[in-house]
């Protein structure tokens, strides 16, 4: 049977982990990541879960392990957050080039300097072209399922995959976590069986050598793997939501179906508008959400369909790409410009260094996007001038 | 698994398109067609060396060797490996300088070994088992031994391992040392049982070089205290010092190996100085930690900690460091000792540095 908890958001990853069977966890500590791996290695500890637990010195080792493990049949998981996953960054690589279905949590921590231990999402962004999925979750439910999940598609697609949730607001807060009977996990995400796997009885190389005749095509390879695997989620997040009861999807619009005025947002402060949305449509204005659950691989074809014919867009970005604009902003822009008419999309940068995000800011954002006639693309909301 | 085991199979691959390549970055057919031995300039070899103990003891013990089988649970042949070299490890225990512990690498460590106490209870199992060491081939030769000191008690003992057969004449073994009767007693009887023959009376050296093809006496003066060679090639005369009763026992054992070859035909030539020994720098201290020394060893657990304490200098007591940290898994463990695949090892040297005990050398490859 399932049954709730309180959670945290950390501990809702290291259930997902455990719901999800993992076989080999490699991770160093890093605030605010580190309650995650310490809560599985009690787990492991108890014997609650067959999985070794590999103890490293630093992030870099932790993805080498994962990879190995990975690389030998296992199915392997990390945590890291900020600078931990800066260090990561030659092993995301070397996972994604290897097609190896890893699953990692983030949790979006700003990154130094100056110091700051709390939510942005550039850490997180910075790894966007590695070639690893990324889940941008807004629940500790959804850090829960998204673990599960991951694990699924990219086990099909045979691609890591990084869950990300944001440090404090979801990772050290408490909300009820669904757990699910584990036979009904185990019925959706089987033993995973890897395509090529190390054996000491039939030597190969891997990640050798390959020269300009060949590495095109494992390149082609990749971004075909990631272009079926937006297809990959939507079935598996569709069989999901039937054997879990949940509601998710690629992206998640609300209030969207008559809306004039979309707020594109990512990750925990789209509770914040949410519920500055609903309040917002009692008041009649005309205004819908949408969102980013999934960043890569990008959903181009929902992302069109939701916000083709809207009289104007908001895209709310706790990130900045300096000397450009916010990361999700320019995506989407660039994903739209195919569409006709043009859609007029405003980028607003917000929220960095874990700044809160109120509902009355999103309020003040809808009424500055009503209100604009030329297109910005930076806008600053809350920065101190 | 062996590689015999494997398959080998040369494929040509032929990617004409995307779909002839698997979605991970895999060779197609096995890596070991691939020789990466003809890479190497420089080659591991596996090579035992001298240990400062060994070089220090008069008997030239081999230290490491019955050490290494003492803490492999061989205790019997820890002991049979002290008799190829010690006649008497119980009262070399009493006796014996111990050299070997002044010379000891883990001195500069933390403390040396406790040699003496090791080799006295290794040694005594064979006293408890009534176990002897292998004698060579019998000659066919008589020799006399004639005397009262160590140095001829230990002369008997090792001519007749070398294959010569003995008539000891003796009336007070082991003179002037202070021994007890017992003591006496149990060395005498273990001689005896070794297959020495044992003559309580003296005779006059006249007779004895008529009726013998040689003859051994520490009566008179040395001529040669490197062969103990006299005038009189049937003669070898060797006397104790009395400053170090071991090498008192390793005067005997050189005036034997003497006859010996003098018996054989062969020339007799002096002991040449022994190989330099690894030294304290040559020890990967990294994989030891500090231990206390056992002073008094009389039980096989307290034998066997303090064995475990040893660095094994220059011998190989299959830790298995190199196997471990060979990066193209090039060494295989085959009767637990490290044998290097050189058709793949590339000669990068990092088994060389890893091993604690000095036993892998780097040589240049020539050609």
């Amino acid at each position: 049977m399932s049954f709730k908890k309180v959670l945290t958001g950390n501990h809702a990853v290291s259930y997902g982990a455990t719901s999800a069977r993992v076989q080999v966890i490699s991770a160093y500590p890093i605030t605010p990541q580190t309650t995650i791996v310490e809560l599985l290695s009690e787990i492991v500890a108890e014997g609650k879960l067959d999985a070794i637990f590999v103890n490293v010195e630093s992030e870099h080792s932790a993805m080498s392990a994962c990879i190995g493990a990975s690389a030998a049949g296992a199915r392997a998981f990390t945590a890291t957050s900020a600078q931990g996953l800066a260090l990561m960054h030659e092993m995301l690589h070397w996972a994604a080039g290897a097609r190896l279905p890893i699953v990692m949590a983030n949790v979006n921590r700003a990154m130094a300097p100056p110091w700051s231990i709390w939510t942005e999402q550039n850490d997180s962004l910075s790894q966007r072209d590695t070639g690893w999925m990324q889940f941008y979750v807004e629940s500790n439910q959804e850090a829960y399922d998204y673990v599960i999940l991951a694990y699924k598609v990219a086990e099909k697609v045979l691609l890591p995959a990084m869950l990300v949730l944001d440090a404090f607001v979801l990772s050290h807060t408490s909300e009820p976590v669904e757990i699910y009977d584990q036979d009904k996990v185990d019925e959706f995400l089987p033993p995973y069986e890897p395509k090529y796997a190390i054996e000491p009885g039939k030597p190969i190389s891997y990640g050798a050598l390959s020269k300009p005749d060949t590495y095109m095509e494992f390149r082609y390879k990749i971004q075909r793997s990631m272009e079926e695997a937006v297809k990959v989620i939507e079935e598996e997040t569709a069989k999901f939501n039937e054997m879990f009861g949940r509601n998710y999807g690629i992206v998640e619009p609300y209030m969207m179906d008559d809306a004039d005025y979309v707020i594109v947002s990512s990750g925990a402060m789209t509770s914040t508008v949410r519920a500055a949305v609903h309040e917002m449509r009692e008041e009649g204005k005309k205004v819908g959400l949408l969102k980013m659950k999934t960043f890569r691989p990008f959903p181009f074809e929902k992302v069109r369909e939701y916000l083709s014919g809207r009289k104007k867009v908001a895209v709310l970005d706790r990130n900045i790409s300096f000397g450009h604009h916010g990361i999700f902003y320019e995506e989407i822009k660039s994903a739209m410009y195919s569409v006709e008419p043009r859609v007029p999309i405003h980028g607003y940068i917000l929220g960095l260094g874990g700044r809160d995000v109120t509902k009355q800011d999103i309020k003040e954002i809808y009424d500055d996007l009503i209100k604009r006639e030329e297109i910005s693309e930076i806008i600053w909301k809350g920065v101190k001038l | 698994m062996s590689k015999e085991s494997l398959e080998f199979t040369d494929k040509i691959v032929r990617i004409e398109s995307e779909k002839d390549l698997p979605e991970a970055p895999i060779s197609q057919g096995f890596t070991l067609v691939n020789k990466t031995g003809s890479w190497r300039n420089v080659r591991p070899l596996l090579k035992e060396q001298n240990a400062p103990c060994q070089n220090a003891c008069p008997l030239k013990v081999w230290i490491q060797s019955f050490i290494d089988l003492l803490t492999r649970g061989k205790p019997e042949d820890a002991a049979l490996e002290i008799l190829k070299n010690n006649p008497f490890p119980l009262l070399t225990r009493r006796l014996c300088r111990a050299k070997c512990e002044i010379a000891c690498n883990r001195k500069k460590y933390d403390a040396p070994i406790s040699i003496r106490e090791l080799e006295g209870f290794t040694g005594s199992i064979a006293y408890d088992k009534n176990i002897y060491p292998e004698r060579e081939k019998p000659l066919s030769r008589k020799i006399a031994v004639t005397g009262n000191s160590e140095s001829i008690m230990s002369a008997a003992y090792f001519a007749y391992l070398f294959g010569l057969d003995v008539d000891l004449y003796t009336t007070s073994p082991f003179d002037g040392l202070g021994l007890s009767e017992e003591e006496v007693e149990r060395e005498i009887s273990r001689l005896r049982n070794m297959g020495i023959n044992i003559i309580a009376e003296g005779k006059k050296l006249e007779e004895l070089l008529d009726k013998y093809d040689a003859v051994i006496t520490d009566m008179g003066e040395v001529k040669d205290k490197l062969t103990f060679q006299t005038d009189n090639e049937k003669l070898y005369i060797v006397a104790p010092e009395r400053k170090d009763f071991s090498r008192d026992l390793y005067f005997g054992k050189r005036a034997a190996k003497s006859v010996y070859q003098y018996l054989k035909g062969e020339p007799i030539e002096k002991d040449a100085p022994p190989p330099r020994s690894v030294s304290f720098n040559n020890i990967v201290t990294d994989y030891f930690e500090p231990e206390e020394r056992i002073d008094t060893i009389n039980t096989m657990q307290e034998a066997i900690q303090e064995g475990n304490r040893c660095f094994s200098c220059g011998h190989c007591n299959s830790c298995g460091n190199c196997y471990v940290f060979c990066p193209d898994a090039a060494i295989s463990w085959i009767n637990d000792l490290p044998v290097v695949d050189y058709d793949y090892c590339k000669g990068c040297g990092i088994c060389v540095e890893e091993c604690p005990r000095s036993v892998l050398i780097l040589v240049p490859e020539r050609g």
